[in-house]
């Protein structure tokens, strides 16, 4: 079994039949294998996502322990892509220091949430579109409430962020994509950012050639302790240096109403 | 054989009855073609429950104005028709004063809205999905799929409980632990379980509350949210959870226990 670093995962690959290939990507173990007639496709979770870059290897057969899932074809198509995608929810994270802008300034964070990845095929002819196998996520989230009251909100995913402040702290982790946030505080108050909600099914993705996956930026303005903040999407600027290829639209368009919900809802003020 | 139909078709009466059923029929079409429409049109504004009951009014307004022609067609004077109710009216309404109480129900539920179709709700020890809710009972399909008709009065009597009715659910655990184990431990331990379970939501927090002491072991309360969907399913994942971890470090959940003690008469 020979392994291999690949930075720049979600290229097209060629499977030969019953070439089976296996995958490290963060916590998450996933294995592809081409037959004649069916493609099979198992996931496995190993708890420990430290492990970088995704490693990539040639496997004789999926693992006995692991149940694949069969997808049928009559002739099964030989090219298979890996995309990335944002998740589909919003993504609340909690710092896991208190921090705290003084009135009047700005701050950034790059704060990154697990991508879920997308196991495609080609379309079959040119007039339909790719088939998505499978979407899996590269790490469950536990589930939270994001409101002012348990009767009104949103459920979101919750994670947890170090909120780092420098672009030269990042950690490259190719399952993690990392969104800039700035935030100014145009309030004559401390502004405690315990909670930042990131709306990633707005968002869309990129990556990189050195395999670090991005998200548009987000801008946030607080004005008062009462309607917390504005936000707006950026279009992606933090890696116009590097070649950035788009990668997965936004899941769903910012409609109007999603921007008040989220106008109210995006920090949450110090809570006693 | 002609001539006989013909004479018989000429005779006014034989006509009159033709035509009132011609137009009991035009009824039944023409009501249900607006019913048709009524759901049509309301579809995007209206709840399911509020279409379904413009729909029936709609249908029985538009036949009963074809029955009254009809009727009237064939000889029946409507006023005397209607005279002849209002007397019958306060026989029926003597006789039938448990429908009349349960159409008024029905009218305050509809107006009051404390559940919609589809909605899981809770009557007595009745927990049932709404299938429908008409002037005279609200249906309810259990989980054991087993047909519940409820009348109205009585859910106007009764309290009801809607368990669909806000997106997220609060599960309060009760558990006891034997006297001798460390009380913060079981709190940290409690937490992590419920955070480690993805199902568990971060945010309302889990609370942990130290009830008393009880007869045989320190009673708890653990409450953790979930999500309405997923209710079940943490409840069943918590409890298994926690019964590992507890087996794991050594915490015991005790059980009431009696100590017997046996002495011989003779020792007397």
């Amino acid at each position: 079994m020979t392994s291999t670093a690949n930075s720049v995962w979600w290229q097209p690959m060629t499977f030969a039949i019953n070439q089976c290939q296996g995958f490290r990507i963060g916590a998450l173990q996933l294995y592809l294998q081409r037959q004649a007639k069916q493609w099979l496709i198992a996931t496995d979770n190993l708890g420990d996502d430290t492990k970088v870059p995704v490693q990539q290897y040639n496997v004789e057969m999926i693992p006995g322990h692991l149940q694949p899932q069969r997808y049928m074809f009559t002739k099964s198509p030989n090219v298979c892509r890996l995309v990335p995608q944002l998740l589909d929810r919003s993504v609340v994270v909690k710092t896991l220091q208190p921090v705290s802008i003084p009135p009047g300034e700005q701050a950034t964070f790059y704060i990154s949430s697990p991508v879920c990845i997308s196991v495609v095929l080609p379309a079959a002819n040119a007039e339909k579109s790719e088939l998505i196998l499978t979407d899996i996520a590269v790490q469950r989230l536990s589930d939270t409430w994001f409101g002012p009251s348990t009767q009104i909100g949103e459920l979101c995913y919750a994670d947890k962020t170090h909120a780092r402040h420098s672009q030269a702290e990042l950690k490259c982790r190719p399952h993690r994509a990392i969104t800039p946030v700035q935030v100014h505080n145009l309030s004559e108050q401390m502004l405690a950012v315990d909670k930042i909600s990131i709306p990633v099914p707005l968002l869309a993705l990129y990556g990189d050639l050195n395999g670090n996956l991005w998200t548009d930026g987000l801008t946030l303005h607080h004005k008062s302790s009462q309607s917390l903040a504005s936000f707006k999407i950026d279009k992606l600027s933090i890696t116009t240096q590097q070649a950035a290829t788009m990668l997965s639209p936004p899941r769903k368009k910012a409609e109007k109403h999603n921007l008040i919900r989220a106008f109210t809802d995006m920090l949450s003020d110090q809570r006693g | 054989m002609a001539d006989f139909i013909l004479t018989w078709l000429q005779h006014e009466q034989l006509r009159n009855i033709l035509l009132a059923i011609l137009s009991v029929i035009l009824g039944f079409l023409i009501a249900s073609i607006a019913a048709r429409a009524v759901e049509k049109t309301f579809k995007s504004n209206f709840s399911q429950h509020h279409i379904v009951l413009f729909k029936r009014l709609v249908y029985w307004l538009v036949l009963a104005l074809f029955i009254a022609s009809a009727l009237n067609q064939v000889g029946f004077s409507l006023s005397v028709i209607l005279g002849a109710a209002g007397v019958l009216s306060v026989a029926i309404g003597f006789a039938s004063q448990t429908s009349a109480s349960n159409i008024i129900s029905g009218l305050f539920l509809i107006g009051e809205k404390p559940f919609q179709l589809g909605d899981t709700i809770k009557v007595g020890s009745t927990i049932g999905e709404v299938l429908s809710i008409d002037l005279l009972s609200v249906k309810l399909r259990t989980f054991d799929n087993l047909f519940v008709r409820i009348p109205n009065e009585s859910l106007i009597k009764s309290e009801v409980t809607n368990l669909t009715r806000f997106p997220i659910r609060r599960f309060d655990l009760k558990l006891g632990v034997a006297y001798k184990e460390n009380i913060r431990q079981v709190r940290e331990l409690l937490l992590q379980v419920a955070d480690n379970n993805p199902l568990s939501l971060d945010d309302p927090a889990p609370v942990f509350m130290f009830l008393g002491f009880g007869e045989s072991s320190l009673d708890i309360q653990f409450s953790v949210w979930a999500k309405r969907e997923k209710f079940r399913e943490l409840r069943n994942t918590l409890h298994e959870d926690i019964k590992v971890a507890f087996d794991a470090a050594g915490i015991e959940i005790p059980f009431p226990q009696r100590s017997v003690i046996l002495t011989h008469a003779n020792d007397k």
